[in-house]
């Protein structure tokens, strides 16, 4: 079992955030979370990343139990993130990003004095290269389009070769096209390099087309479990969703 | 030291305690609501210093004076943070806030060396009203009526802006922007126009407790630095956030001070700087803050 | 890969150092000492600013207390040679062990706080030692300061005390210069550009900036000490506002994203200085309103002006 979340539960003030949610994750598993705005989705992989403390519950990753690690230490055990806001180092190219997030992830490669500048280039390169940033790579993250950045923050997320990832939201602000492509481009990656996928997606042709197991989340319970079939049959996931716009 | 000593240096303590509460309140209301660090806000509170002493000179021949001077006082210096808040901090805001910091640290150097031009460098002082000089005698303990009306004053203060921020719809309006910026404007709220108010009225606290000041301790150089570092040590004692842990803490603070000046007085501000320290060892989120992740 | 120019390294630039540096080394044969010593200054404050830059320009994290370290080492140093108690290399070694310390104890609070917190809290603890050698008159001279310190007997000549500076300097300046390059360099500025981002890739940055602190402080303090054996004198300013304004002014002017950029600041600033000083004693206020409007208009400084001037000459001549 990749990730096993038990009880996990999450308030601010009196608002139950996050409430009593339990799943596994087995490996190789393409799955994802859906429900409406402030169904809790963001606060969730924040809990899991480390980022938020947790109120109850408990994360266990390959047996191992994460529920109490900072995030930096919960990414060197090979999980990784993207954000749902772009959250990328600004003021570097995108070779040094992704440069930088690899040495990051290897304390061992930490020096006060070598040059970063020629370290793990190989790796930095064939990362560029399987999310076809190469031609890219000696631009500001900055100054890149929209849809190059959404390509380097999955690059990032995936520097540290993980076994496991969290996308959050990894099509937002994407165009059809370029939402066709990102959709490719993680279906190919899990699958050469047998990544464990948890996805947090708007759009459901996305939700649909990658998860294996979908689902949902409202006000911060985990309403429904199941495959994509079941979920579009479902009444109680129609009403969850219907009853937001009816507002 | 006889109990009326102590009792004096109690009163004392607690009514400079109470002006340090007023430009910690107006820093917390800033820095809280707007996000915005005023490194000016020492210097905010020495103008309304010095501005009640010009005030009160120019109007002494005027009944009721010292009030009309604490009033000048008070808008002068929200009229100066309005300014300040819209030539030098609103076009920052989009930016990383080390801009924020690093402009209001320059307008501090600005405003220290314009009082000494237009002040020079020495030290001033005006007198209370009459009725509110000497003191009250109280069962054998004195009470000097300047200290113990700021106390009141301060209590006062508090109740209202809790009223201010939990039941009127400025209040409202200002919980709003604290929570999310974003959202307030698309409500129809002109919010860089609220963003001034904020931190005009957080001026004109602090502004309102450099000229309460005057009376007991005196304007003059060097006030920006220590009420800034009091004011810090207060928010950081009394916890992020928080308005009633800023009187208590203001109080502590005060009574420290005013202790350790009786020991060493140039180092009087260490003993202050002492409770925080001690604070931060084994209560970082403050006396009545919450524990937060600190990240 | 293809070369271009990124807005914080200077690789280009490298072949127009060498010959700079060079010249340095040959500036006692034809200056006199009047300049020597201006520049004496100018180097010692290019390395407290390129230390504090450290923190400002590559973690993003302001520090209005810097001078705090300047301070600790200006004094411990002039403490225990002005009463004999240690010979000249000892008490520098000492000097620089009390500055280590002052960092890991001050920083051990100060990143436990964030953003303008942190800055305000540097301040707190240079004012505390303000107060310590302003008020401990009996010891370090109040006011008046540490006069007359005795250094070694070879450096009462400006020119030998110009190269000991310049040789100091210089390697601090490569030292950090390294750090800055190093995959810890890169730590800094990722959490610089995204903390939140930076925390999950395996930067623990809390850590990191406490280490980022302490060697920020350790070359500030030698900056301290170096002033000592130029000026002979400390005084409670070192520990000022004013000085911590100073740095920061230095950093901002020269441009806080470039490496060479508080160096190149530091030289402005004297140069500044010596002039406006000559007329007005409110330097403060000029540098005030300069800081107001680097912030606002120009917040690259003048690296950042000549690197983008530089960028666009690139661009207009090569494609």
């Amino acid at each position: 079992m990749m990730l096993q979340v038990e009880n996990l539960s999450k308030h601010f003030g009196g608002v139950k955030a996050v409430d009593n949610v339990s799943f596994s994750l087995a490996e190789g598993d393409l799955s994802s979370i859906i429900g409406p705005n402030g169904a809790g989705k963001s606060t969730l992989f924040n809990a899991l990343t480390g980022y938020l403390t947790k109120d109850a519950g408990r994360v266990i990753f390959r047996g191992e139990d994460i529920s109490a690690l900072p995030p930096h230490e919960i990414c060197r055990k090979r999980i990784g993130r993207s954000f749902q806001v772009i959250n990328l180092f600004k003021r570097m190219t995108v070779f040094e990003n992704i440069q930088t997030a690899i040495l990051a992830g290897r304390p061992g490669a930490l020096s006060f004095v070598r040059p970063a500048k020629s370290m793990v280039r190989k790796e930095t390169e064939d990362i560029l290269e399987n999310v076809g940033l190469t031609e890219k790579e000696s631009v500001l993250a900055s100054d890149l389009s929209h849809g190059g950045q959404r390509q380097l923050e999955l690059a990032i997320a995936l520097a540290n070769k993980p076994a496991l990832v969290f996308l959050d939201e990894p099509c937002a602000g994407l165009a059809v096209e370029e939402t066709k492509s990102m959709v490719k481009l993680i279906q190919r990656l899990a699958k050469e390099q047998g990544l464990t996928v948890l996805l947090v997606e708007h759009k459901m042709d996305v939700v649909f087309s990658i998860s294996q197991k979908i689902r949902v989340l409202y006000e911060g319970r985990l309403i429904f479990e199941g495959i994509p079939e079941e979920v579009k049959k479902s009444e109680e996931v129609l009403r969850v969703y219907l009853g937001e716009t009816d507002e | 030291m006889t109990l009326d000593t102590l009792f004096l240096q109690i009163v004392s303590g607690l009514s400079e305690g109470m002006v340090v509460f007023l430009c910690a309140m107006g820093l917390t209301l800033i820095l809280g609501s707007l996000r915005v660090l005023n490194v000016s806000h020492g210097s905010v509170y020495m103008i309304g210093a010095y501005f009640v002493v010009a005030g009160n000179a120019a109007v002494q021949a005027l009944p009721g004076h010292f009030y009309i001077a604490l009033i000048l006082s008070t808008i002068g210096t929200a009229i100066f943070g309005g300014i300040i808040e819209i030539l030098v901090i609103r076009p920052l805001y989009k930016l990383e806030h080390i801009f924020q910091f690093i402009t209001t640290f320059g307008i501090t150097f600005i405003v220290m060396d314009l009082v000494k031009i237009v002040w020079g460098g020495s030290y001033y002082t005006i007198n209370a009203p009459a009725y509110l000089q000497g003191p009250i005698i109280f069962h054998g303990f004195i009470i000097p009526k300047y200290n113990a009306a700021l106390i009141v004053l301060g209590i006062v203060l508090f109740i209202g802006m809790q009223f201010l921020i939990h039941r009127s719809r400025l209040g409202l309006l200002i919980r709003g922007i604290t929570v999310d910026r974003m959202m307030m404007s698309l409500f129809g709220i002109d919010v860089a126009r609220l963003y001034s108010v904020v931190f005009m009225i957080g001026c004109a606290l602090a502004g309102l407790g450099g000229a309460l000041v005057a009376p007991i301790s005196a304007a003059g150089p060097g006030m920006d630095v220590t009420v800034l570092i009091k004011s810090f040590i207060v928010i950081v004692v009394g916890g992020f956030g928080s308005l009633g842990g800023a009187l208590l803490a203001s109080m502590i603070v005060g009574l420290v001070n005013s202790f350790g000046i009786l020991l060493i007085p140039k180092a009087a501000m260490g003993f202050a700087f002492f409770v925080m320290v001690v604070t931060l060892i084994f209560r970082p989120w403050g006396l009545l803050g919450k524990p937060i992740r600190l990240e | 890969m293809p070369a271009n120019m990124k807005p914080w390294m200077i690789t280009s630039l490298w072949p127009k150092i060498v010959p700079i540096v060079i010249l340095f080394f040959l500036f006692p044969l034809f200056l006199d000492d009047s300049a020597l010593s201006l520049i004496t200054e100018a180097l010692i404050l290019a390395l407290a600013g390129t230390a504090l830059n450290i923190l400002l320009g590559g973690c993003g994290i302001v520090s209005f207390g810097h001078a705090g370290f300047f301070a600790v080492g200006a004094y411990t140093f002039g403490l225990l040679l002005y009463y004999h108690l240690a010979s000249f290399w000892i008490a520098m070694i000492l000097a620089i062990l009390a500055v280590i310390l002052y960092g890991i104890i001050t920083g051990w609070f100060v990143v436990r706080l964030v953003e303008i917190y942190f800055a305000l809290l540097c301040l707190g603890f240079a004012q505390v030692i303000w107060v310590i050698t302003s008020v401990w008159y009996g010891v370090t001279g109040g006011d008046d300061g540490l006069n007359g310190i005795p250094i070694m007997n070879s450096l009462y000549s400006v020119g030998n005390t110009y190269y000991f500076v310049l040789t100091v300097a210089g390697i601090c300046l490569l030292a950090m210069y390294l750090m800055r390059e190093s995959p810890f360099g890169r730590y800094l500025h990722a959490l610089r550009d995204n903390r939140t981002r930076a925390a999950f890739i395996g930067v623990n940055t809390r850590q990191s900036i406490y280490i980022a602190f302490v060697i920020s402080g350790f070359f500030c303090g030698i900056a301290g000490i170096l002033i000592v054996i130029q000026l002979h004198s400390a005084f409670p300013s070192y520990a000022g506002f004013i000085k911590s304004g100073d740095f920061l002014f230095v950093c901002l002017l020269g441009g806080m994203y470039n490496f060479l950029g508080p160096l190149v600041g530091a030289f402005l600033f004297i140069f500044l200085t010596f002039f406006i000083c000559r007329y007005t004693e409110y330097w403060p206020l000029f540098m005030g309103l300069g800081i107001v409007l680097i912030a606002l208009f120009f917040r690259g400084g003048v690296m950042g002006f000549i690197m983008n001037w530089y960028r666009a000459r690139k661009v207009k001549g090569g494609c």
